[in-house]
């Protein structure tokens, strides 16, 4: 027996593995176990099920046609061929393609994508766009054949007949479509700033629709400065891109309808709106006036003549508060007067004169007693009514009344 | 010949939205409403002369080739 090296029997083997028909070209059901995606971009995992288990290795050139990432638990059947890595002294397969088991491929697909750009915020309310109320030149990504065009067409300009179209042609379908539906995007918002977009197709099975369940696709929607509108397939399709558009629109006509205004309605509405401003602007004059009116109307300045006899009136009650006052003050002195007055009337040597007294002058001088007259003197007597000369005939010195004298002044 | 940039169908039509929702409000002076009044019908006329303005348009296709830009008149099948 020859001795052998390792390598050498390695090489046998694989030999042999590889010779074998049914190894060469396998489909293999099992569970994903393991799964690691290096940054090359090759996928290594297990597939196993209850009794075995059997290494996986996917290259990143097959690895980039899945629809949809693999993950641990998941049920597949994988496509490829089983060799030996002589390396390691191992078989393993060497998986062209994967296929899950259960959910379609693609709805896998669109789950996966959708819940990993989910996850990312693309879908958030917060970033849809406003559509322009009035919108000139419309950019349209679609197929230039088909219905879906025409539809457009129709709709866009019977509610808007000046407003202009401008087709981008792509294929809807296909390899080539999610690239030329990109590249539509990217050029419009480039070189080509339309008020806004429709990205759409007709109706089809889930994988005519698929270009606009890829992730490009989708990323170029939400990077896109200009509006979007999704039109895609029937009202019963979603797919991604009407999750990412800043509007969806169920059909194609739909599209039209949302992105033109109807030019006679948005006429109708600006006139109403002028009527509006007119009628505000009459009623804000009408208010004024009538504020007006009013000041107008009230006492003050309808007879002014009453607010100053309101006040003559207050001046009167005043003034002859004031009167009386005065009045009453000057009763009051004059009472307060009247009894000097008596006294000095009583003191008043001419009202002596009037009870029938006379004074006597002898020259210049008042005589208040006989002391300092003598018989023969000529003097003056001056009475009431007049005066007369008289000669000093006796003189007699006492009291010529007696007692009574006490009883006098 | 120099022009103000022009207003756009948009701006008129929300400034004129907004004047007459300011008309409700009677706080405004006498001077600001006629400014504003006066304001609104021309933003009205800008809008209406843009609805009305019947510009002869061209739809047309956009194509890249060969890195250049190519333009052709839009033929709708069926129209």
């Amino acid at each position: 027996m020859d001795i052998r090296s390792v390598s050498e029997v390695t090489k046998y083997i694989k030999g042999l593995v590889d010779q074998d028909r049914i190894l060469s070209r396998i489909m293999i059901r099992g569970e994903i176990s393991n799964f690691k995606q290096y940054s090359s971009g090759h996928c290594y995992f297990t597939l196993k099920d209850a009794g075995s288990s059997l290494k996986a290795v996917m290259f990143r050139s097959r690895v980039q046609h899945l629809k949809f990432m693999p993950v641990n638990g998941m049920q597949v059947v994988a496509t490829g061929s089983i060799t030996v890595y002589e390396r390691d002294g191992v078989y393993q397969l060497y998986a062209d393609s994967l296929l899950p088991e259960g959910a379609g491929e693609l709805s896998l697909a669109f789950d996966q994508l959708k819940e990993k750009l989910t996850k990312e915020g693309l879908f958030l309310a917060e970033h849809k766009q406003v559509l322009p109320v009035f919108p000139r030149t419309i950019g349209v990504v679609t197929s230039p054949s088909g219905a879906v065009l025409r539809d457009i067409y129709r709709v866009a300009k019977r509610r808007n007949p000046n407003v202009q179209l401008v087709l981008y042609p792509v294929q809807v379908q296909g390899e080539q479509s999610a690239g030329q539906i990109v590249q539509a995007l990217d050029f419009f918002n480039r070189c080509f700033p339309v008020d806004v977009l429709i990205v759409g197709r007709g109706g089809g099975a889930m994988e005519d629709l698929w270009s606009f369940n890829e992730e490009a696709v989708v990323r170029a929607i939400f990077a896109s400065r200009l509006p979007v509108v999704s039109a895609v397939g029937h009202e019963t399709d979603f797919t991604l891109a009407d999750f990412v558009s800043d509007m969806r629109a169920a059909t194609p006509s739909q599209a039209a309808e949302l992105v033109v205004p109807d030019a006679t309605e948005l006429t109708r509405y600006i006139e109403s709106l002028r009527a509006q401003l007119a009628a505000r602007g009459r009623q804000q004059l009408q208010l004024r006036q009538a504020r007006l009116a009013a000041c107008r109307q009230s006492t003050a300045l309808r007879t002014p003549q009453m607010l100053l006899a309101q006040r003559r009136q207050r001046f009167d009650l005043v003034y002859e508060k004031f009167r009386q006052l005065v009045m009453q003050t000057i009763k009051d002195k004059k009472h307060a007067l009247q009894v000097p007055l008596e006294k000095l009337t009583m003191l008043n040597p001419v009202n002596v004169l009037a009870r029938g007294y006379g004074i006597v002058h002898l020259g210049e001088t008042v005589l208040r007693g006989v002391a300092n007259i003598k018989a023969g003197d000529a003097v003056e007597v001056i009475m009431t009514d007049g005066r007369f000369s008289a000669t000093v005939g006796e003189v007699r010195e006492g009291n010529v009344y007696g007692k009574n004298k006490e009883t006098f002044i | 010949m120099a022009r103000t940039k022009k207003l756009s169908f948009e701006e008129a039509l929300a400034s004129l939205e907004s004047i007459v929702g300011a008309l409700e409000n009677s706080d405004i002076s006498l001077a600001e409403l006629l400014d504003k009044y006066t304001e609104g019908v021309k933003l009205s006329e800008v809008c209406l002369q843009e609805l009305q303005t019947a510009e002869q348009t061209i739809d047309i296709m956009v194509q890249e080739k060969n890195g250049g830009l190519e333009k052709t008149t839009l033929q709708i099948e069926g129209e």
